[in-house]
């Protein structure tokens, strides 16, 4: 991979981790069962997400760029899956909450509804199928995003470094380019969001915006560090 | 007769951030020529960097005032990661002069892109989240910086394998950042008292980065092992001095029942 494809990997991936964020549900009001999602931040679910993302394209690292991409994303949807199973089984049989959610009637996919099983002066509960769904979307997001990312630093630096410390710089960097775009959508959903079906959905312009400013001086001070100085 | 009510004590002044971070780059940059000419010298390196934390604390003491969307620790490892992924991509660069000057600067530079973003195009409306971003970018930066020179020994970073503690640091760093605003009382907090629980933080961590580079087996021992005890000192410091300040804000609770002695 020459540096300026290098380059667009990184903005690329960037702005990929940054959308992920908007089809992750997470809330902090979960923990108490008063609202859909994951019990925590947003953001710190998608970091949960994409490093578990990035140590699966790490053990691929070497492959083609797909298959790093594909391992990466498969880790990553494979952690948000545990999280989900662990969050729902807690809730219903812990807590004794159905999976809703608030922001539809009827679940799009299952048909089933979801009003009556909401407890009074919530939000919803846990994560019914299509919320489940939308974090598995995200989570392949994040995951191929932030493999992404690796990947293009990783090909930039190992004509110039040894491999096990090309790999390793790659992934901080990878990790650390993963942690600034996925905070960055954490304002724009204000620490609470429900997925594909949430009406801050329609805020992603301005995710995609700052996402790609961020991403743009990452990927040219990373370009400008290998081949111009 | 009346007596005129006392006047109250007039509120100290808070410390601007902005002067923390200019303490911080200068102490730092004198930070990073020390350890780069004289590797022996590094306890003096360490003793320099501690400003970095303080103006990195001091930040996300400011914002945290605000109310963000998504809580104290994001912003900390929000503004760490600009730092110390800047500085991990600078890794290969060969060291001249510039180094420090060009690592703090991009570094800065992209947490004020961060901040920009988040007050003009998210449209936060926080005061000043811009400067405050990108002096949590620059500061983290500069520890990030100077913890890898004194452990690579003056030899530049590339020329050693301390790579395997970057993940360690990154937490650390953050930690170290985010945590003094949470560990004191939250908003409307003694300024003075988080930045002197923030000293205590870096000088723990410093400690643990000495230690690990004692432990590793590429890095010289004699700025480790400086480092280490030079930051044990400058814990129980800092410690000392911040107790006091937990405690003048301590009120004697005093019993309001039955005089002492008597039964009931």
């Amino acid at each position: 991979m020459d540096p300026i494809t290098g380059m667009i990997g990184i903005i690329i991936g960037g702005i990929i981790v940054g959308i992920c964020v908007h089809f992750i549900p997470a809330s902090a009001v979960g923990a108490m069962s008063a609202s859909t999602g994951i019990a925590t931040g947003p953001s710190m679910l998608s970091t949960g997400c994409g490093l578990a993302g990035l140590y699966a394209a790490g053990y691929m690292i070497g492959e083609s760029l797909p298959i790093v991409v594909l391992s990466g994303a498969m880790g990553s949807a494979l952690m948000i899956i545990c999280t989900m199973l662990l969050a729902n089984t807690i809730c219903a049989f812990g807590t004794g909450v159905a999976p809703v959610a608030g922001s539809y009637d009827k679940d799009p996919i299952t048909g089933w509804r979801q009003k009556p099983f909401m407890s009074p002066g919530t939000d919803g509960h846990s994560m019914p199928t299509t919320t489940a769904l939308s974090g598995i979307i995200g989570a392949l997001l994040g995951g191929a995003g932030g493999s992404l990312v690796f990947v293009s630093v990783y090909e930039m630096i190992s004509p110039i470094l040894e491999p096990t410390t090309a790999v390793t710089i790659a992934g901080m960097v990878g990790a650390g380019v993963f942690l600034i775009n996925c905070v960055i959508p954490a304002y724009v959903l204000v620490g609470k969001s429900e997925g594909m079906t949430d009406k801050k959905m329609k805020l992603m312009h301005k995710t995609f915006a700052s996402c790609l400013i961020v991403s743009v001086i990452t990927a040219v001070f990373v370009y400008a560090s290998v081949v111009v100085i | 007769m009346t007596t005129q009510p006392s006047e109250p004590p007039a509120e100290k002044k808070e410390i601007p951030n902005y002067k923390l971070y200019l303490l911080a780059v200068i102490t730092g940059i004198i930070s990073y020529f020390i350890a780069a000419l004289n590797p022996n010298l590094s306890f003096i390196s360490i003793i320099l960097i501690w400003p970095a934390f303080i103006a990195a604390a001091g930040c996300v003491e400011f914002l945290c005032r605000y109310g963000l969307g998504t809580g104290t620790s994001s912003i900390g490892y929000w503004g760490t990661a600009c730092g110390a992924t800047v500085v991990f991509a600078s890794q290969f660069i060969e060291t001249t002069v510039y180094s420090p000057f060009l690592e703090i600067a991009i570094a800065t530079l992209l947490g004020y892109a961060a901040g920009f973003c988040a007050n003009k195009i998210i449209k936060m409306k926080i005061p000043r989240i811009e400067l405050n971003s990108a002096i949590i970018a620059g500061s983290t930066g500069i520890i990030t910086l100077i913890v890898l020179e004194i452990l690579a020994g003056g030899t530049g970073i590339a020329g050693t394998t301390v790579y395997y503690i970057y993940p360690v640091m990154y937490i650390g760093i953050a930690l170290t950042v985010l945590h003094p605003y949470n560990g004191n009382l939250g908003a409307g907090e003694n300024q003075t008292r988080t930045l002197m629980l923030a000293m205590c933080e870096a000088a723990l961590l410093t400690a643990l980065f000495g230690f690990i580079g004692i432990l590793l087996p590429n890095t010289p021992f004699i700025p480790a092992l400086g480092m280490l005890i030079i930051s044990i000192i400058g814990f129980v410091i800092f410690v000392s001095i911040w107790w006091k300040r937990v405690k003048e804000e301590v009120y004697e609770v005093v019993w309001a029942g039955y005089p002492a002695g008597v039964d009931h």
